[in-house]
């Protein structure tokens, strides 16, 4: 075999980044290299400008695209019908199968250490195989296991105990509109974020996707998913749960005026909050994630993602190199956590000291001790061919429910219904 | 040396003008067949200078384009496998049937239909009033005032209006909801219909450009009659609706096609909002459609939807123009 | 011109609430341009100016190594390229047609118009996919070349041209020996003035205001005009909250200069509307 690819020395390496592996039948270059990388959010470019000045062999160009299901998505894959795909982008988890559905993206893999790989944690590489045992479509950067965050402050001030079963969620959800019926327990992410909701189905053992033979099996509304919705329904029915635009200026004031308490959330919402909410530092806590059973041990994830390399890339052993260094360079994840609340997917740099310090926005709390349980118990779900259509058909489908006022469990039928034709019309063989 | 005016256009009544159509030409009638040849010769040679810049782009960002989605529109995806991909296959005219059936697109034209009787309805005819208040006194401070305050919104890209009038309509975020409810007002932006809270971004934004179109059909009318009127003693009002408004007729034609059109490709306001908003699908118009399809690989099945659209546009304006205009088109 | 008592308050009424209308939500941009994003989400009020206007344009003139002045820069390319070129095109053509005969006139003007009720979607992407073709997806010439093509701005031209530029001097010129297209520049172009701004200044807005094709055809956020970068931070509040504050400062510099070019190029537009550029 040919000589391995010249491992990735960042500054500070670990020993593990700064082995070499054997290359799994991808050639390294003998001239310098250019890399094109794709991707959204702050922190990015940053990170391979440092990666830059250390390999000026392998200089990577970052490009900033719209956020994947808002646009980035399209954009790379108008790229790879157009034949200008990148190197290098940025697949959030649930997307992994829309392009390797396709046959775009690489099995990085074999340009890896077993050690290396072992890194990752194993849901996480489970996430990324795609079905195939050991296989890497992506390099896991960033997980995004969910928990509760809630205001600590306003539960102590009105006497709620903090929920662990959804039972008893709803409940709590009662009490705080009667303490303050200006304010509700949580806000109903799935309006515009159908992942929300899709992690909160599958903690309930939702499974929206599965294959059969040569075709598909669809059931966005199993009766989990379907219990799922009822609960927020009878939340958003009772004025107990809130029905606004998350991310949106509007939500944010409502979190900093203290009229939305909880947020069930992915790891980086803390961030979030933060930056939403700065005024209320302090006050929150973060507890693990309501479960359907008492004593489940069960979360879910939303968001989270890595860096897939394209098969049509002309270096794949770089680009490997590079993605290998962003997931797995304490440095890297200096900045990337700085900038977007990065939380890391390797065993290694689960253990680094920014995941260790007590926390003063959250009261002084160790919340990453909470995350990393909750990483280690996310449940399966497989991952349709075209995540993005799923859903904009789940999103749409609960639009026009709260339009119309009808349920958001009859929406999944809609939903279901949608997604059937939409796969047929992409030319996939669906059953239901 | 004399040239006998063998070429020049007819000189053409542009719609709704009150001027005459000016004194007729020669034409054509040069004695000597040789001085006239040249002449044309000259002429076509200046026309195609004039033409072919224009034409050529014309050609190849207009027309081209068209007939590539036309084409585009008879094909569609077909997939062998779970996890092949797919190709392209000869469909005809299944792809617009499909279309048609598509709850969605059916969705979506009921979404701009209702637009279309609503908000749009209603920007031309606050164009229209707001354009008569101001020429009753055109040289007052107050009207020129007006007129750049009414305008000054067009200037402001839809993205950037949309997003203005979300933070406007949230609650939490809303100085006018606050005003409100201060005296009592119980007010939820959020709480109209959806037709609305997109309709009045695009209000808000278009009126102007119906008040400068109404304003130059205004400036158009001959002051000579709207003074023997004043002599007479006919008030504002009754100039307005028994002399102005008649004479308008063609501006209003106007402005009422120029809406439609931008109603029926409604596209920016609706997908800036939907940042800030829970209310509106991603295929809420026939333009998000078309786009949600394209960004979903489906680009026969998006240009089907395209050409549809501009068939049902092209239609609809003709037959309006057709319909209410009395002299023939420029 | 005598007075009517009646008539004026109900005029003055219903101007300022208009007004108002218009107007409010501009200054609302404004004031809520000097707060942070802390002071905005526990007080967006009309009237609570706060003292951060500078900081926060700094703030956004730094954010992702100031990309926001070259997405003004590339709209100022865009709409005002784009519509110089646009408006001699048209122009010529519009002069063409007015004052020429030839085979095919009235059929070329009614292809022309039929141009103006294709919508953008239509168009836009198979233009995409014609231009990554020869490769030229992504490029500035990808949103300027096809921006140029206005078949609105024919017709205003045409209508402009029919009422500004007489035939009498056409053919003056042209029995003085003066060529068609030298008579076009030296007489016609000059002759349309007011017209010409007004066309000029109506296609800016159009290309400055148009969202869909710089959405489909860039991708590198330092080609994007000012419309398109604004839009992708509002798609990125899950990212940064206080983005929403860099949104709303940059919302107000990209409109300011082209409000104030509108105003004080007001003189020239409404000439050009009289002459009967927009003729109704």
């Amino acid at each position: 075999m040919l000589a391995s690819c010249s491992s990735a020395q960042a500054p500070s390496a670990t020993s593990l980044a700064s082995e070499s592996a054997t290359a799994g039948g991808c050639s390294p270059s003998s001239t310098p290299v250019e890399l094109s990388y794709w991707s959204w959010g702050a922190g990015y470019a940053d990170a391979a400008k440092l990666w830059n000045s250390s390999h000026p062999d392998i200089q990577v160009t970052y490009s900033d695209i719209p956020v994947g299901n808002a646009g980035g998505y399209q954009k790379m894959f108008n790229a790879v019908k157009a034949g200008t795909a990148p190197d290098i982008g940025f697949l959030e988890f649930d997307n992994i199968a829309a392009f390797g559905s396709q046959d775009y993206l690489a099995d990085v893999s074999g340009s890896f250490t077993d050690a290396q790989k072992s890194d990752f944690v194993a849901p996480v590489k489970k996430a990324v195989s795609l079905g195939t045992d050991g296989a890497m479509f992506s390099v896991p950067i960033g997980g995004g296991p969910m928990a509760l965050i809630y205001r600590k402050d306003l539960f102590t001030k009105h006497g709620i105990d903090v929920p662990t079963t959804w039972t008893e969620f709803e409940a709590a959800a009662a009490k705080v509109h009667q303490a303050d019926p200006s304010a509700v327990l949580a806000n109903f992410d799935g309006y515009g974020n159908a992942n929300w909701f899709a992690g909160l189905a599958s903690q309930n053992k939702a499974q929206w996707f599965a294959t059969q033979g040569d075709g598909w099996k669809v059931s966005v509304n199993d009766s989990a998913s379907k219990a799922t919705a009822d609960l927020w329904q009878r939340m958003l029915d009772a004025g107990t749960a809130s029905d606004l635009a998350t991310f949106s200026p509007a939500w944010s004031s409502a979190l900093a005026k203290g009229k939305i308490w909880a947020w069930p959330t992915a790891v980086w919402g803390a961030g979030v909050i933060k930056g939403s909410a700065a005024d209320t530092s302090g006050k929150w806590a973060v507890a693990p994630l309501p479960t359907w059973a008492e004593g489940e041990q069960v979360s879910a994830t939303w968001g989270g993602g890595g860096l897939s390399v394209f098969k049509t890339s002309k270096h794949p052993c770089e680009a490997a190199q590079f993605a290998l260094w962003m997931a797995t360079s304490p440095d890297a994840l200096k900045i990337l956590n700085k900038a977007i609340g990065i939380y890391p997917t390797t065993n290694t740099l689960l253990a680094d000291p920014l995941f260790t310090q007590p926390d003063p926005f959250f009261g002084g709390q160790l919340i990453f001790d909470v995350f990393r349980s909750a990483s280690e118990v996310t449940p399966d779900f497989t991952w349709g061919p075209s995540m993005t259509d799923t859903y904009k058909a789940v999103t749409d489908a609960f639009t026009n429910a709260k339009t119309a006022k009808s349920s958001l469990s009859a929406a999944l039928d809609e939903a279901q219904t949608t997604v059937v034709s939409s796969m047929q019309k992409d030319g996939f063989t669906v059953s239901q | 040396m004399p040239h006998h005016t063998s070429s020049l256009a007819e000189p053409t009544t542009a719609v709704g003008s009150a001027s005459d159509p000016g004194p007729r030409r020669l034409r054509g009638d040069a004695p000597g067949a040789p001085r006239r040849s040249r002449r044309t010769r000259a002429d076509l040679r200046t026309v195609v200078v004039l033409t072919v810049p224009f034409l050529g782009m014309f050609a190849l960002f207009y027309v081209a384009p068209i007939a590539y989605a036309l084409w585009q529109s008879l094909f569609a995806l077909r997939r062998s496998g779970a996890y092949r991909p797919a190709e392209d296959v000869f469909v005809g005219l299944g792809n617009y049937a499909q279309v048609l059936a598509d709850p969605a697109f059916q969705q979506s034209l009921i979404n701009v239909g209702l637009y279309a009787i609503g908000p749009s309805t209603l920007t031309v005819l606050l164009g229209l009033v707001i354009a008569l208040v101001i020429d009753a006194r055109p040289n007052r401070i107050g009207a020129k005032l007006a007129r750049a305050a009414v305008f000054a919104p067009y200037a402001v890209p839809a993205v950037i209006g949309a997003t203005i009038w979300g933070f406007l309509y949230a609650p939490t975020t809303s100085p006018f909801v606050g005003a409100a409810a201060v005296i009592g007002w119980d007010v939820d932006p959020l709480s109209w219909p959806v037709v609305w809270q997109v309709g009045n971004i695009a209000l808000w934004t278009y009126v102007g450009f119906n008040v400068l179109i109404f304003a130059s059909g205004l400036a158009s009318i001959d002051p000579g009659m709207l003074e023997s009127a004043r002599i007479d003693g006919a008030t504002t009002l009754r100039i307005a609706w028994s002399i102005k408004l008649p004479l308008l007729r063609p501006s209003i034609v106007l402005s009422v096609v120029f809406n439609l059109i931008g109603t029926l490709q409604l596209f920016t306001e609706p997908v800036a909002l939907r940042t800030l908003s829970n209310e509106i699908s991603s295929v809420w118009t026939p333009n998000m459609l078309a786009y949600s399809e394209a960004a979903a690989n489906r680009y026969s099945y998006s240009a089907a939807v395209s050409t549809l659209l501009a068939v049902v546009t092209a239609v609809f304006s003709f037959a309006l123009l057709r319909a209410a205009t009395r002299s023939p088109k420029p | 011109m005598t007075t009517f008592r009646r008539a004026q308050p109900a005029n003055a009424t219903v101007l300022v609430l208009m007004c108002a209308y218009f107007v409010l939500p501009l200054w609302w941009l404004a004031v809520s341009a000097t707060k942070t994003q802390g002071e905005l989400v526990q007080d967006s009020g009309l009237f609570s100016i706060s003292d951060h206007f500078l900081s926060n344009v700094a703030d956004l003139l730094a954010r992702d190594s100031g990309v926001f002045g070259r997405w003004l820069v590339n709209s100022m390319l865009y709409a005002g390229i784009g519509a110089a070129i646009g408006t001699v095109l048209a122009a010529a053509v519009g002069y063409a047609l007015s004052k020429y005969r030839f085979p095919g006139r009235d059929a070329l003007f009614n292809v022309i118009l039929a141009g103006v009720l294709i919508p953008p979607a239509a168009l836009a992407l198979p233009l995409f996919l014609m231009f990554s073709r020869v490769g030229l997806t992504n490029t500035y010439w990808s949103v300027l070349l096809p921006s140029v093509v206005s078949p609105l701005a024919v017709y205003l031209a045409r209508v402009s041209i029919d009422a500004a530029v007489p035939d009498e001097v056409v053919e003056a010129a042209s029995v003085d020996g003066a060529g068609g297209v030298r008579t076009f520049v030296l007489i016609g172009l000059p002759m349309m003035g007011p017209g010409l701004v007004t066309i000029f200044l109506f296609q800016f807005v159009l290309i400055w205001n148009n969202f869909m094709l710089p959405l489909i055809m860039l991708n590198s956020s330092d080609l994007y005009p000012v419309t398109l970068g604004l839009y992708n931070w509002s798609g990125q509040f899950i990212q940064d909250p206080t983005l929403a504050t860099s949104v709303l400062v940059g919302a107000l510099i990209a409109v300011v200069p082209v409000i104030a070019g509108f105003l004080l190029l007001q003189r020239f537009w409404n000439t050009g509307l009289t002459q009967g550029a927009v003729k109704a």
